[in-house]
């Protein structure tokens, strides 16, 4: 009963302290990693959650291009002055391609 | 001119046949034993840096006894009995191991010696990229050093010789040294040879308990390749032996010099200290293993076989490692069922911290079924989390067994 109760009580200690030993691993780990490395994927989710767009704010043109990339956002989609020309000239160019695949209507 | 008899002319021949038959037995058996542990060394089955020296040394010491000044058998290596300090100081003057006994044995220093040397070879970064798995999996592995204890309990062994014996299960030989030093002064010496002894189990055993437990289409398992490999800078392991001495021997002072001797090692490497490394992993380390190899065989005299505890010893060593190394894979299963088949349940077993002994054994039982499975990553972490797992039972042992013996 008495070595009983002691290997009870023994691995009861023993547990607790091996997790209480590897939370700490854990916090040194989290504490000198490099910055990008301490956002695990779970922060990721949790950030995601609280972004504006899980929100339903409105998903607009600027919030993309300060989000993303300025230049990429350009190279796709053009300065937004020149929006309207672009697009009327991929609209031709679409046109030419479809002529060429299908043939003239 | 008096007349000059064989037995007093070849002393160690003579004692043979005046210290009765179970004596004249015991040193034949120990002669003989000694003399098969050397074979085994040399053939490399057992460790030969512990098995040559610790194999000669008990088959030098029964063939060494003579008669001493006042009639009573004994020899000139060592004395272990010996407590009065001015007979100690005069056996220091006579028996050659004696300094080496006292000044290191008997104190613990060649345990935390070999300890600064696990400490300098290990690398932590495995136990630090995984450190909640590592830890579960070598708690474990701990099994045979908590089951034991109640079952030699209830063989009729004392608390404090139950704690000892069972810490057989750890696997650490330093560690069961240290605790029986401190809990059983009387079978310190048996149960750290047994222990030594039992160690070379997990080469030979382990594997035969793999495949008896762990079917073979789930032992070839490879485990899925970490989402991210974050590299492990020296300095997070600096830091963490920092941390870990320090908040172990707040909460162990007693198995302070075990903790501090580990992570001392550990420190050392990473703060790259070549010169103490080479110093620490060299000279230190293999001489310390073979003096404590030496001094086990020396101390392995006919009256330590004759104790009748020894029997129990021998059965309770082998049921606490066995009853580890089914520990180890039960806690592998464990995180099978819950990683949903993913895991590869014979890392378990690394969690049994003979490092790196129990890690390669693991890999190579995968290997044998799967060649491209490679699982020693994830082995190296449990094994070394075991180190800390045992050193951990230790201090709990040492500080809580006094209570409990009230």
């Amino acid at each position: 009963m008495n070595a009983s109760y002691f290997v009870l009580v023994a691995a009861v200690l023993t547990f607790a302290t091996g997790f209480f030993v590897a939370t700490i691993i854990w916090g040194i780990k989290m504490l000198l990693a490099p910055k990008e490395e301490r956002v695990s994927s779970k922060s990721v989710h949790l950030l995601h959650i609280f972004s504006p767009h899980c929100f339903g704010a409105s998903h607009n043109d600027n919030y993309s291009v300060d989000a993303v990339n300025k230049e990429l956002f350009r190279y796709y989609h053009g300065n937004s002055d020149s929006k309207s020309e672009s697009v009327s000239n991929e609209s031709v160019i679409n046109k030419e391609l479809y002529n060429y695949y299908h043939g003239k209507n | 001119m008096e007349k000059i008899d064989l037995g007093t002319l070849f002393p160690g021949i003579g004692t043979l046949f005046t210290g009765g038959t179970d004596v004249f037995l015991a040193r034949i058996a120990l002669i003989a034993l000694g003399l098969f542990l050397v074979y085994l060394g040399k053939k490399k089955i057992l460790e030969p840096l512990l098995m040559i020296p610790m194999g000669l040394g008990m088959a030098t010491i029964n063939s060494a006894v003579m008669v001493l000044p006042g009639g009573k058998q004994g020899n000139l290596f060592v004395d272990p009995l010996v407590t009065d300090t001015t007979e100690l100081f005069n056996i220091l003057q006579i028996d050659w191991l004696q300094p080496i006994y006292t000044f290191t044995f008997s104190n613990g220093l060649i345990a935390c010696c070999i300890f600064m040397g696990i400490g300098v070879l290990l690398d932590v970064g495995y136990m630090l990229r995984r450190p909640f798995l590592s830890i579960f999996l070598a708690l474990f592995a701990e099994m045979g050093t908590f089951l034991v204890v109640p079952i030699a309990s209830a063989m009729g062994m004392s608390l404090a010789d139950s704690a000892s014996i069972a810490m057989v299960g750890g696997a650490d030989g330093p560690m069961v040294l240290f605790t029986s030093m401190i809990l059983s002064k009387d079978l310190f010496v048996p149960i750290t040879i047994v222990a030594y002894l039992y160690l070379g189990f997990t080469y030979g055993g382990y594997p035969y308990l793999i495949k008896l437990l762990v079917p073979k289409h789930i032992r070839g398992i490879q485990p899925p390749p970490p989402k991210k490999v974050n590299k492990i800078s020296s300095s997070q392991k600096l830091l963490f032996a920092v941390v870990m001495c320090v908040i172990l021997c707040l909460l162990f002072p007693v198995a302070a010099p075990l903790f501090f001797s580990l992570f001392l090692g550990v420190a050392v490497r990473e703060a790259d200290i070549a010169p103490v490394v080479d110093f620490i992993k060299g000279p230190l380390l293999y001489g310390s293993t073979f003096f404590l190899g030496l001094l086990l065989g020396i101390l392995c005299e006919a009256h330590l076989i004759l104790n009748p505890k020894i029997l129990p010893l021998l059965l309770l060593g082998i049921l606490a490692l066995l009853l580890s190394g089914i520990g180890g894979l039960l806690g592998g299963y464990i995180v099978y069922w819950w990683t949903g088949g993913k895991f590869n349940p014979v890392i378990g077993i690394a969690g049994v911290s003979c490092v790196p002994s129990t890690a390669k054994v693991a890999q190579k039982a995968v290997t044998e079924v799967n060649p491209k499975a490679i699982i020693l990553q994830d082995a190296l972490g449990a094994n070394i989390s075991g180190v800390i797992t045992t050193a951990i039972i230790t201090g709990l042992y040492v500080t809580l067994i006094p209570y409990f013996m009230k």
